[in-house]
Order: C-alpha cells, then sequence, then structure tokens
C-alpha cells in the first residue's frame, strides 16, 4: 500500500526536479490558501445573513402559504430528471420528462408567474427554455440540411443572425417587441423573457442537432427510401432517433449554457438567484456580507453546473462504450 | 410537390401576419378592468420609494403604496396589483409598449420626456432635488472639489442628464461619471470608493445614508444638480386613462387636506359637507363620470390612507429613512407646501 | 403525378438540355420568390410594430442619430474624420447619439481585441498544463478550467468587479506600488511612452531607416561580416534620429487628490470586465487545446521522443502547429462569443455597446431604432471575426497545400 504509494507520488509528483519544485510550492501555496479559507468560513464568516435570506434566495416573492408549490415542482423535477437518466426505454423517459416538467409549470402558476423568484426561476426558466427550444431547434436543423434551397437560406438565415448576437440584447428586443404584435393581451415579464431566451437557444440546439444529422451515414436514408419509406418516416424513425442520441452529450451541455445564461435576465427586470444575491447586498446592515454571500452564490451555481456536467460526460462515456 | 407545400406554409404564415397588424386600442382603463388586475412598473431597489425588502420577500416605499392606491381605486382592491420591476432605462418602454399601465418610479419630470418620449405625467407626487452624496472623510464640499474625480448615477435617469449641463455650466471638465444600472450598484460603489460622489435625487440620498451602518460617514453636499419633481407616468394620448389617475392622486393630497383617514373613514362618511361625502361616494359620486365606481376615494383611503399616511409609512419617523415634511414643498399646502389638490367641486 | 413530373426535370439523363434550363429557372425563380415572400412577411412584422408604435404616438425614425447625446460616459473615444484619417476623440455630452455609440462600439472592441489576444494565451497555457507529469498541476489546470465552466460567466464578474476590484485600496489612499505601476480603486495606472514633441518628420525617417536596417541585421540568410555593418548603420541612423528630436517621453502617472491621473489608465470596470472575459474564455479554450493535442495521433510524440525531443521542445514546435490548425474553427467561435459576451458589461457600468446604447435609446426615446442599430453592429462583428479566420484558416491550408 504504501509502496505503491511511494510509486505513484515518484511518478505523479516527483517525476523530475522542476515537477518536484512545483509539487512543493502548489502544496504549500494550497495549503496556505485552503487553511485562511477554513478558518474564515468555519469562525469568521456571517451564516446567518443566508440563513435569514433564504427564502428570497430560493422562491423570491414566491407567497409565504404557497410554498408547497415550490416542494412539488422539486419533487416532479427530480422525478423528470431521474426518468431521464435512468437506463430504460427512452421514449418512456422523454415522455414522463414532459408530463413531469409541465406539471411542475402547472403547480406554479396560480400564484402568478410575476411572483416566481430567485433559485426557482432559474430553475423553471432554464427546464422551459431547455424543452421549448429542442423541437424548434429540430425543425431548424432539418430546414438548414434541407435539399430545399428556399427553406435552407431562411432556417441558415435564423441560426446565423441568432448566434452572432448577444443574448441579453435578444431577450431585451423580444421583451419590448412581443406586446407590440399582441396589443391587446398582457404577457408577463417572464413568459416574455422566455420565449425570447427560446428563440435565441433554438439556433444553437439547431446547430448541435444538425452536426448529429451529419454524424448518421447517408446510406441509411438511402437503405430506408429504397425500401419504399417516406420521407416523414425517414426522418423521424431513422435519421432523427440516431441524430439525438450522438448530440445527447452536447444538448445536455446546452442546459448548463441555459441556466447559466439564465442570469442575464435581470435586464427585464426579473429577479433570478444571482439577482437576489444583490439585492439582498442592497440592505445596508447586510453590505459587509459580501463574500458570504458570494461564496454562496458560488457554491451552488457551481453543485449545479456541475451535477449537469457530470450527466452530460456520464452520457458521453456511456455512448462510447456502447458503440464500441 | 415539396416546393408548392413550402409556398402553401409561407402564404399562411404571411396570412398570420397580416392578421397580426393592430387593431384600434381602446384606454388602458378598459383593459384594466377586464384583466382585473393592475400591472404597475416600479423599482426594487431604491429604500423609501421602491424597495423589496429581502427580509420580509415583500414592496414597499412611496411608489409602491402610489401603485397599491391605484389599484384600490380603479378597482376596488389594493393588492390586485402586480409590480414590474423596471430600471431607470427600461421604465418608459414599459409604459409605453402597454407592458405596465402607469409607472411610479421616482420619475422625474422634464419636457423631453413628455414630447420625445410618449408619456403623460401625472401630478406632481413628490418635490426632490438632484444632489451629490460624498464620503465624508474626503473633505469634498462643492461640486468643483471633485475636480479629477468620478461621480457615480444611475443609468437612463434625469441626473444624468443633469450633471451634464452642470458640468457645462460651470466649465467643470475634469469629472468622469459613471453610471450603473441600479441605484443599490451605485451605493456600494461609493461606499467602497470606487465613486468619489454619488449624484442622484437628495431624498434617495438621505435614504440610503440613512441606512447606512454609519451615516456620518456620508455627507449629502448643499450643491445640487436642481429641481427634481417626481411623478406617474401614463402612456400619451389616452386621457380617459390619465384623467382618472390625476385625480386619484388629487385625492390623496385632498384626503389629507381634509383629515380623512382610515381610522376615521366611516366617520367622514358621515360628514354633512356635501363635496366630501360625494368625495367618499356616499351620495352622487364622481366615479361614474371617470368610468369607475362610486366609492373610488373610499376604497383607496380605506386601502393606503390619504397622502401623509402614506408619507410616513415610508419615510416617515419611525423608518429608517426619516425625511421631514414640515416646512418643505413636500407638505400639503395648507401647511405651506405644494401638495395641491384642485378643488373638488 | 406531378411528383413524377418533379422527378423528370431533376433527372438529368433522361431530358433534353434545353428542357433542364428551363426547369432550373423555373425552380430558381420559384424559390427566390419564397425567400421574397419571407423578407416580405417580416417587412409586414416590421410594418406592423411600426404600426403599433404609431398608434401609441412613437414615431419611427432614425434622425436622432445625429442629435446632441446630452450625456457623458465615464470613458470611450469616437472617431472623428478630419481629411482621410481619423482621429480618436473622447466624447462629452455634445457628441452626438451616433457618437456615443461609437464610443461604445470603440469600448467594445477595445476588451474583445485584448480579450482575445490574451485569453488564447492563457487558455493555450492552461491547456498544456492539463497534459503535464505533475498530478497536481494536470489536475488544479482541470479543476480552474472546470470551475469557470460551471459557474455563470455573469457572478464571475460580480465577483471580480464587487468582490476583488472595488476592495483595493481607495482612491484616497492609494497605494503606489512603484513609480511604474499605481494599482488603486480608480484603477491600474502603468507609465505610458509617447512621443517627444521636438519629433519631426526627419527625425521620423531615421527611425524608419533604422529599424529597417536593425531587422535586416536579424536575418540569419546575410553573412556575419554584412550583419555587423548593417547594425552599424542601424545605430548610426538612431544616433541620427536622437540629434534631430527624436525621442519616447514617458507619460508618468500622477497621484492626484483622488487617486493617480495620467499615464496609461485601465478603469476598474475595464480591468473587471478584461479580466473576466479573459478568465473565463481561458478555461473554454483549454478545453478546445486539450481536445485539439488529445486528438493528435498518438504517433506523433512518440516520434518526437524518438528523436531525442524533450516534451517541452515537441509541445512547442511539433504539437501547438498542429494543434492550431485543428481548433481553428473552434477558436473562431469562442472568439465570436467572447466578443458577444462584452455585453454583460452593462452590469458593472463599463460603457460598451450594449451598455451605451441602453443611455441613448433611454435619453432619446428611440428603444427600437437604437436595438436594430446595435443588433446590426453585432452582426457585422461577428462576421467579421468569422471572415478573419475563414481567411486564416485558408492561408494555413495553402501553407499545407
Amino acid at each position: 500500500m504504501i509502496a505503491t504509494l511511494h510509486s505513484w507520488a515518484r511518478r505523479n509528483l516527483f517525476a523530475n526536479l522542476i515537477d518536484s519544485i512545483l509539487s512543493i510550492l502548489i502544496v504549500t501555496a494550497l495549503g496556505w490558501l485552503l487553511t485562511v479559507f477554513l478558518r474564515w468560513v468555519i469562525w469568521d464568516a456571517y451564516w446567518q445573513r443566508i440563513y435569514e435570506s433564504l427564502r428570497l434566495f430560493l422562491v423570491g416573492q414566491f407567497p409565504a402559504d404557497q410554498t408547497w408549490r415550490a416542494w412539488v415542482a422539486l419533487a416532479l423535477l427530480c422525478t423528470a430528471v431521474g426518468a431521464v437518466l435512468l437506463p430504460w426505454s427512452r421514449r418512456l423517459g422523454v415522455a414522463i420528462w414532459l408530463i413531469a416538467c409541465g406539471a411542475a409549470v402547472f403547480v406554479l402558476v396560480p400564484p402568478g408567474l410575476d411572483r416566481w423568484g430567485g433559485l426557482l426561476l432559474s430553475i423553471m426558466l432554464t427546464v422551459v427554455v431547455s424543452t421549448a427550444s429542442l423541437p424548434l431547434g429540430i425543425l431548424l436543423a432539418f430546414g438548414r440540411s434541407s435539399r430545399n434551397p428556399s427553406l435552407r437560406a431562411c432556417c441558415t438565415g435564423y441560426i446565423e443572425v441568432m448566434r452572432s448576437v448577444p443574448l441579453i440584447l435578444v431577450v431585451y428586443w423580444i421583451w419590448i417587441t412581443v406586446p407590440l404584435f399582441m396589443p391587446e393581451v398582457s404577457i408577463s415579464s417572464l413568459a416574455r423573457g422566455m420565449i425570447g431566451y427560446t428563440v435565441f437557444n433554438a439556433a444553437y440546439v439547431a446547430e448541435y442537432v444538425r452536426s448529429g444529422l451529419q454524424a448518421v451515414p447517408r446510406g441509411q436514408r438511402e437503405a430506408a427510401r429504397s425500401l419504399g419509406m417516406s420521407n416523414w418516416t425517414i426522418s423521424t424513425e431513422i435519421v432523427l432517433p440516431q441524430a439525438l442520441r450522438v448530440v445527447q452529450p452536447a444538448l445536455v451541455g446546452n442546459v448548463l449554457d441555459v441556466f447559466n445564461g439564465a442570469t442575464l435576465v435581470f435586464i427585464i427586470g426579473l429577479m433570478d438567484f444571482l439577482r437576489a444575491g444583490q439585492l439582498i447586498l442592497v440592505d445596508p446592515a447586510a453590505s459587509s456580507q459580501t463574500n458570504e454571500v458570494y461564496l454562496f452564490m458560488f457554491a451552488v451555481y457551481f453543485v449545479i453546473g456541475s451535477a449537469i456536467t457530470f450527466g452530460s460526460r456520464r452520457m458521453e462515456a456511456h455512448m462510447h462504450r456502447s458503440t464500441r | 410537390m415539396r416546393l408548392r407545400s413550402t409556398i402553401g406554409y409561407f402564404c399562411t404564415a404571411l396570412a398570420f401576419g397580416l392578421a397580426a397588424a393592430p387593431t384600434a386600442r381602446a384606454s388602458v382603463l378598459d383593459d384594466v378592468k377586464q384583466r382585473g388586475v393592475l400591472n404597475c412598473a416600479t423599482g426594487d431597489a431604491i429604500p423609501g420609494f421602491s424597495y423589496l425588502n429581502p427580509k420580509t420577500s415583500k414592496m414597499e416605499g412611496l411608489d409602491v403604496d402610489l401603485c397599491r392606491a391605484t389599484a384600490a381605486a380603479v378597482l376596488g382592491d389594493p393588492d390586485k396589483v402586480h409590480f414590474v420591476i423596471v430600471t431607470g432605462k427600461s421604465r418608459f418602454n414599459t409604459v409605453t409598449t402597454g407592458q405596465a399601465d402607469v409607472g411610479f418610479f421616482s420619475t422625474t419630470v422634464y419636457p423631453v420626456r413628455e414630447s420625445a418620449i410618449a408619456v403623460d405625467f401625472l401630478p406632481i407626487n413628490f418635490y426632490d432635488a438632484g444632489g451629490f452624496m460624498v464620503k465624508a472623510s474626503t473633505g469634498v464640499e462643492t461640486v468643483k472639489d471633485l475636480a479629477g474625480g468620478t461621480i457615480c448615477t444611475t443609468q437612463g435617469t434625469a441626473t444624468e442628464v443633469a450633471l451634464a449641463n452642470l458640468f457645462k455650466s460651470q466649465n467643470i471638465t475634469d469629472i468622469k461619471v459613471l453610471t450603473f444600472d441600479s441605484a443599490d450598484k451605485v451605493f456600494a460603489a461609493l461606499g467602497s470608493g470606487r465613486c468619489n460622489a454619488m449624484a442622484t435625487d437628495k431624498t434617495a440620498l438621505a435614504s440610503w445614508r440613512g441606512s447606512s451602518p454609519k451615516p456620518d460617514d456620508y455627507i449629502i453636499l448643499r450643491e445640487g444638480t436642481g429641481k427634481s419633481p417626481f411623478a406617474g407616468f401614463v402612456v400619451a394620448n389616452d386621457s380617459k386613462w390619465r384623467n382618472l389617475l390625476r385625480w386619484t392622486v388629487f385625492g390623496l393630497f385632498q384626503a389629507e387636506e381634509w383629515g380623512i383617514t382610515t381610522a376615521n373613514l366611516d366617520e367622514m362618511k358621515k360628514s354633512p359637507d356635501p363635496v366630501i361625502r360625494k368625495f367618499l361616494g356616499v351620495e352622487g359620486g364622481m366615479g361614474e363620470d371617470f368610468h369607475v365606481s362610486n366609492s373610488f376615494m373610499a376604497d383607496m383611503i380605506k386601502a393606503v390612507g390619504n397622502y401623509g399616511e402614506m408619507y410616513d409609512r415610508s419615510l416617515g419617523p419611525k423608518t429608517p429613512y426619516y425625511i421631514d415634511r414640515t416646512g418643505t414643498p413636500n407638505a400639503s399646502w395648507v401647511n405651506g407646501g405644494l401638495l395641491y389638490s384642485p378643488p373638488w367641486e | 403525378m406531378i411528383e413524377a413530373k418533379t422527378k423528370l426535370w431533376r433527372s438529368s439523363l433522361a431530358t433534353p438540355s434545353v428542357k433542364r434550363y428551363v426547369a432550373r429557372v423555373r425552380y430558381k425563380l420559384t424559390h427566390g420568390a419564397v425567400v421574397a415572400a419571407v423578407i416580405g412577411l417580416l417587412i409586414l412584422i416590421a410594418l406592423a410594430i411600426h404600426q403599433n408604435l404609431t398608434s401609441r404616438g412613437i414615431d419611427f425614425s432614425f434622425a436622432y442619430l445625429s442629435a446632441p447625446s446630452r450625456f457623458g460616459i465615464s470613458e470611450g473615444l469616437a472617431p472623428v474624420w478630419t481629411g482621410w484619417a481619423p482621429i480618436f476623440e473622447s466624447v462629452d455630452a455634445t457628441s452626438s447619439n451616433l457618437g456615443m455609440l461609437e464610443a461604445g462600439l470603440f469600448n467594445t472592441l477595445k476588451v474583445a481585441l485584448l480579450a482575445i489576444t490574451f485569453s488564447t494565451l492563457v487558455g493555450v497555457a492552461l491547456g498544456v498544463l492539463r497534459l503535464s507529469t505533475n498530478w497536481l498541476v494536470r489536475n488544479l489546470a482541470f479543476a480552474i478550467g472546470e470551475f469557470i465552466r460551471n459557474t455563470p460567466i455573469l457572478i464571475q464578474l460580480m465577483f471580480w468587479y464587487f468582490a476583488v476590484l472595488l476592495q483595493l485600496p481607495s482612491s484616497g489612499s492609494a497605494t503606489k506600488v512603484s513609480k511604474w505601476l499605481v494599482v488603486e480603486q480608480s484603477g491600474v495606472f502603468l507609465p505610458l511612452p509617447h512621443l517627444s514633441d521636438s519629433a519631426g518628420p526627419a527625425s521620423g525617417f531615421f527611425v524608419a531607416v533604422a529599424i529597417a536596417f536593425l531587422a535586416a541585421a536579424c536575418l540569419r540568410r546575410f553573412p556575419a561580416r554584412w550583419r555587423i555593418a548593417l547594425l552599424g548603420v542601424g545605430l548610426c541612423a538612431i544616433g541620427a534620429s536622437y540629434a534631430l528630436g527624436f525621442g519616447i517621453n514617458l507619460d508618468w502617472p500622477v497621484l492626484g487628490r483622488f487617486g493617480a491621473t495620467g499615464g496609461l489608465h485601465f478603469t476598474p470596470e475595464m480591468s473587471a470586465i478584461l479580466i473576466t472575459i479573459i478568465v473565463n474564455s481561458a478555461g473554454y479554450i483549454s478545453e478546445i487545446v486539450r481536445g485539439g493535442i488529445e486528438g493528435l495521433a498518438k504517433g506523433q510524440w512518440e516520434a518526437a521522443a524518438a528523436l531525442g525531443l524533450s516534451r517541452g521542445d515537441t509541445i512547442r514546435d511539433i504539437v501547438l502547429p498542429q494543434v492550431f490548425r485543428i481548433i481553428i474553427p473552434s477558436l473562431t467561435n469562442r472568439y465570436i462569443s467572447l466578443t458577444k459576451d462584452t455585453a454583460i458589461g452593462i452590469a458593472i457600468g463599463f460603457p460598451e455597446l450594449f451598455n451605451v446604447s441602453g443611455t441613448v435609446a433611454n435619453q432619446s426615446g428611440r428603444d427600437f431604432e437604437t436595438v436594430i442599430v446595435v443588433m446590426t453592429i453585432y452582426l457585422l462583428l461577428s462576421w467579421l471575426i468569422s471572415a478573419l479566420a475563414n481567411f486564416v484558416n485558408r492561408r494555413i491550408a495553402l501553407e499545407r497545400a
């Protein structure tokens, strides 16, 4: 045991002079940093502030007597994620995902979309946007790889324009334009934010899906055609399932991008998790807890982000195994 | 085959595009009544005016109360209000594009806003003045002392323009102006020392100062950028809606003048004064002429009180943001202030 | 029936060339018409919005762009055209709205260009470190990249600005690190080199001569004796230019009441957004570089090792040059994202294009017009970057051929 550890250290930490010096320097620096950090976290930091503001952080202005809705939604989302991750029938998984996410939205809607806030808003925004941009992205991807030149030109134009402008600009633009289309209907800021974000994200999803479509060998399409299948059947039954399987890890990675980008909705006055943290710091009594608030937010973002990345990597590894 | 179907799709899309062309617009009042909720544009980071209290997760402040008062007057219930949170930058287009029916957001009245931005202002509900707050330790006393420094303010505000004018008139060239998207960031930057002065309305400065753990660290300069009267705003060219809201605000002033409060409302309803009786909708009433319930003033006062009560709740002596009204333009005109309602009959 | 006909048009074997030609023209015309219809639809939507705006008392015109802006921004230069060459001048409240947007674009470009340069350097370094033989270095580089990619860029920006840069010593009690470098809350100050006033065209000519000769002296293709001669002439030219009054002066940062002034000044907003974008993009670029290196055939490493090259030399001379060819498309995408990421500068008051456009829109009441102008500018920027990358890619491909 000691011997293997010794040989491991020799190979990985002290292979040569430079490596040895580097290892010692890094261990010292990291050790010092960790000590300072942990001492602050355990003794100096005032975590009471986070605890007091937890409600604003997690659900924003969601009515206090309706908090059970948030818990139900959380349970439903966990079910949805579990259904997709479990290695059973893909169709069933997707169906459960759709139903559970729909139910979560349904449960949360009664107090009003404008009452959503904090982490609840960030997560629901991510769920809705990534779910809604998938079908739109698939359509755009088929459009862009279609042999019909006008359709191709339009889809390509849309994708390229959306990929060239910043998210914050698209969200802001859609937010001010939507009411001009539908002057009679009042649509909440959050719904408009979701529309804007979906419109933007669909272009990215489309590019992922298109790379998947390209990965499906041409021969498959030709073989299916020779069997007399219609174009529609070939696309939906043969090409798309394979393409989606190839790009599944990338699509999960895209969910992380959506989650991280959701911070930008502050531009249309929504209070997501990050903005909630900033508002907590507005209270001058809390302003000396800047470090605590930022550390907490970084930790939450990092945990969620890592979980999504982990999922994406696992899918990729799984795929490589199964294709080999 | 595929070609034709494509053309078919596009024709359908085209037809939808045509159908989406706008129809004639009715008054905002009708929309609000139909919807049953008032969309009110306000902020969430200006203590004393429009502020989301992180401890209670509730909106509070004078502007927030004005929203609630409007909801009470129009719909009879102060809770039938939905706060559309805006920033200095987005407040006007939120109202001009109909996402909010009215805006109360510490908004200074000046001509360009009515001429170019297409909003109409309601009566002035607060008289403020633009000012500067500096850290006491810097020893700054006048704006000229700030030469070589940085003044911070909020983006899209009247202060931004007022600063440029002040510099020009005083021939100051070496002061930088840094703008943030919300006031909390400006105060944070002042506190850290990035900004040598925070420029905004003096009452807002006072409330930021008052809320600080050590108010004495900050000084508000005598000098300022001039008048800064606040008023709510609605979309232009909708007199039905604008007139109702105009008189709603006047009603708050009038109620204070008559001394009608939430507590004595029922008593006042028995008043022999026919104007008060009409004002409160006891007999006859003005609501009908404005296309709302005759008891709209009574509903409003019952929900939020008169102007004085609203003021005390947000900026009164019991709050951390106390700003004394006596002897200032913000007193009722009977006490020598500028808050004046035209006669109600 | 129709299906069969369509097939007949397309079949290039069975039909005579005239018929084929007619079919092709017809095909193109129809599709052209469809595209035109889509454009028409977009115009219709625009008209609908326009009509709606008019009904709300808002008119639509771009005339406001030439009107005075009436506000100031903290930094930014706009080109002023006097003759052929633009002179960059700082903007103020008398500058037009267009001038303000130009100053915003200037800031965006400034950050984007610096960030592209430095994030590539840092990213490549981080990517190479991930293949280090040292376990700690390898995993530290991995952890840093992972942390950066798994948290939103906006919180990183907030952190750098509010929790790091604004915690520096405040301007009143400026810490002067040295004569060369002043770091404080109002920013980072460095000496700025500039030409002395007495420098004239004649001295400029000698400087050009000196540079040419000295550069030539560095070339290995000339024999040693020539190179010494070239060096001598170059040094003489330097002397001549100095005698004619050419010199480079340094503009030193001077400590004032509210911190330093003068010299090369990076404001905290600029520094924060620059650091954020460099660090963030470096995290992504390191992943791209690692992917590129791992994608390279194992044989390359083995061959280099067989030739006796050290690991460092192998990476520098064998691996990286090949990796760059592979990763140019991914890098281009990253550069475009990075340019778009500058738009979050609005969150800390950095006057980049999106931020300035917000103020312009608000103070003039021209939201739609401004959004259209800004969207167009971002589109052009992205296309410019893609075009440049394509150009580089083609050059490299040609070299390889």
